[in-house]
């Protein structure tokens, strides 16, 4: 046996792809009941494209190839970029769509996957406190569908700490230390930094309450509105008031949870940003937000927001909480013949399938022992129909038919 | 209230960390440092917990194996993992440092060997500073490798320095303070929020 070198894909064992494809389903269906239509983009994307645009998938995290003419292509690093660049080409303005797709991305450890599947949606044109609650509300809706007993969306707003840092001369070098220090709730080190750079008290303290808004909406926002220093960030608790009633109105209140020291690295984020937990799994199994200004770096102006789901999260926290897929090892019917009734089997076959049936054929002599619910036998002496170590004898297809809808009916 | 799993580097951490926690009221009362057990409950069983080796708690903690943990500012910057640092427990107090010999730089076009328990650190350190460097991992007496000429510079923790100077080291630079650090799973801050801050604010009380 050649030993092949696993561990950068999915790393799937076989009954994982039967759970997939279920999740895949329930979820495809959810996104479909909010209106949205399926889409998809090219595996290869411009390398080009990715390395100009600030904020997005970092240089060493995609995976780059070379086509014969020397141009670098990368392995699509995400979704939502190709999406909202063919909204641009095509002059659309509204636009609901989802897809279900793999993206390549190379972290830190060498070992670690490089390919996830992603189910999500982008919702193009619409720039409402109550698009954003309704997006949120199908994320929701998406984890109580996949019957996770305990989740949580936890909600930020990407523009509350822009607009605080706005008034503060830092060097990009600076700014991506204190969001690293946000994104860590690291109360320990945000003062001295700050004090360090000279910043103003005022400036410092709202800076160092940010990791600390965290918890219930009302409590958050309460909270929130006692440190804005500017108008901007007053009209952002505003706002975020306004989609907290909208999701109480939704009934999920109990689902969120507020984090305005929530910071995505992806940069393009520019209102209402969101991921969500399991309980009991250590990574996020879906994000998202809202990106108004992504389609200006291709030259239009569209707001939009979306999330993704990485399905192989979804799949080990589904494993993990120890529910999996009901498997289908039985089929629903064998028909075992003997080679001068082919004539008979092999249409039989095909007509019940054609009813739906599963079906399989196998010859009378053959060592083949699939479980089945119903076992058929055409021998030259007659034709027999075995479910339950009962047998009934039949003449033609016809018969059989009845038979087998008697039989599923008292079943 | 759900459990929490608290993991614990071995060692002067965990005894000093332990009585921190019996000062607000979380008792380990089958805890012993002679034990070779390494999960404890504490009387309450609220609490379990898991005593790694300290390099291996970010690692716990990011990959939600423990909720929590009690390990140095030290081992989290050179895990580089996503984790929430909560707070400062003031214990275990020292500092990076860049050591060497005082005279001994590095003759232009050669490349600087910085021998370190924390290559990551050092890395990040020097590349900040746009210098490159080659790091040579080393796990322990790392003060030899200048003097064997294995490297040019040192990164490590220093307390009062004396292991530098009895080796005829000198510190060239210091780094970050370094103290024992409270880090949370981001999931389990989330998800298991009640037991967690409940945890974080006993332990800050506790600080106070």
């Amino acid at each position: 046996m050649q030993p092949y070198l696993a561990g950068n894909g999915h790393n799937l064992r076989q009954t994982d792809y039967q759970l997939q494809s279920s999740l895949v389903a329930t979820i495809k269906r959810r996104f479909r009941t909010y209106g949205y239509l399926e889409t998809g983009t090219s595996t290869f994307q411009d390398y080009d494209m990715y390395s100009s645009m600030v904020g997005t998938v970092r240089k060493h995290n995609m995976i780059k190839t070379i086509d014969p003419s020397g141009d670098v292509l990368v392995l699509r690093p995400d979704m939502t970029i190709p999406i909202a660049r063919r909204m641009a080409n095509e002059k659309a303005s509204y636009r609901r769509l989802f897809y279900v797709q793999d993206v390549f991305r190379q972290l830190k450890d060498e070992s670690n996957p490089k390919e996830f599947t992603q189910a999500g949606v982008e919702c193009f044109g619409e720039d409402t406190p109550e698009n954003d609650a309704e997006t949120i509300a199908l994320a929701v809706h998406v984890l109580q569908d996949l019957e996770f007993d305990q989740f949580k969306v936890e909600i930020g707003h990407a523009g509350f700490f822009k607009d605080l840092i706005d008034e503060l001369p830092l060097s990009p070098e600076e700014l991506e230390k204190l969001q690293e220090l946000i994104q860590s709730k690291n109360l320990v080190e945000i003062r001295p930094f700050l004090n360090n750079l000279s910043v103003e008290e005022s400036i410092v303290k709202a800076i160092e309450t940010i990791p600390l808004l965290y918890g219930k909406p009302r409590d958050v926002i309460e909270r929130a509105a006692a440190i804005t220093l500017n108008s901007k960030m007053e009209r952002t608790v505003a706002y975020l008031q306004q989609v907290y009633t909208l999701l109480k109105a939704y009934g999920i209140e109990n689902c969120v949870v507020f984090d305005l020291g929530l910071i995505n690295h992806m940069d393009y984020y520019s209102g209402v940003i969101f991921q969500g937990y399991i309980t009991g799994y250590s990574k996020p199994v879906l994000m998202g937000g809202r990106y108004n200004d992504l389609a200006e770096q291709f030259g239009a102006e569209i707001p939009a927001i979306g999330f993704g789901c990485i399905i192989d999260h979804l799949l080990n926290a589904k494993k993990e909480a120890g529910q999996t897929a009901q498997t289908e090892e039985t089929v629903d019917l064998v028909i075992y013949y003997d080679q001068n009734r082919s004539s008979d089997a092999l249409p039989y076959a095909n007509q019940l399938r054609n009813q739906g049936y599963q079906v399989l054929t196998q010859t009378a002599d053959s060592t083949g022992n699939t479980p089945a619910k119903f076992i058929i036998w055409l021998t030259d002496e007659e034709s027999l129909l075995i479910h339950r170590q009962k047998q009934t004898a039949f003449q033609n297809i016809g018969e059989l038919e009845d038979l087998l809808q008697t039989e599923m009916r008292e079943n | 209230m759900d459990t929490i799993t608290l993991a614990l580097a071995k060692g002067r951490t965990a005894e000093d960390s332990i009585k921190l926690l019996e000062k607000t009221g979380i008792y380990f009362d089958d805890f012993s440092n002679k034990s070779r057990k390494l999960v404890f409950y504490d009387n309450t069983g609220r609490v379990k917990l898991i005593f790694v080796k300290a390099v291996d708690v970010p690692t716990y903690v990011e990959n939600g194996a423990a909720d929590m943990g009690i390990v140095g500012k030290d081992n989290i910057m050179e895990a580089e993992a996503d984790i929430y640092e909560i707070l400062d427990l003031r214990l275990g107090q020292c500092k990076f440092a860049v050591a060497g010999f005082n005279d001994d730089q590095p003759t232009s076009g050669n490349i600087l060997t910085v021998a370190s328990k924390y290559p990551a650190v050092a890395k990040t350190h020097f590349l900040k500073k746009g210098v490159p460097v080659e790091t040579i991992k080393l796990n322990g007496s790392v003060e030899l490798a200048p003097i064997i000429g294995l490297a040019d510079v040192i990164v490590d923790i220093v307390e009062t320095g004396n292991t530098i100077k009895e080796n005829g080291l000198t510190i060239l630079e210091e780094l970050d303070s370094i103290s024992t650090r409270l880090i949370v799973n981001k999931a389990s801050f989330t998800t298991k929020s009640e037991s967690v801050h409940a945890f974080i604010n006993t332990l800050q009380t506790g600080l106070e």
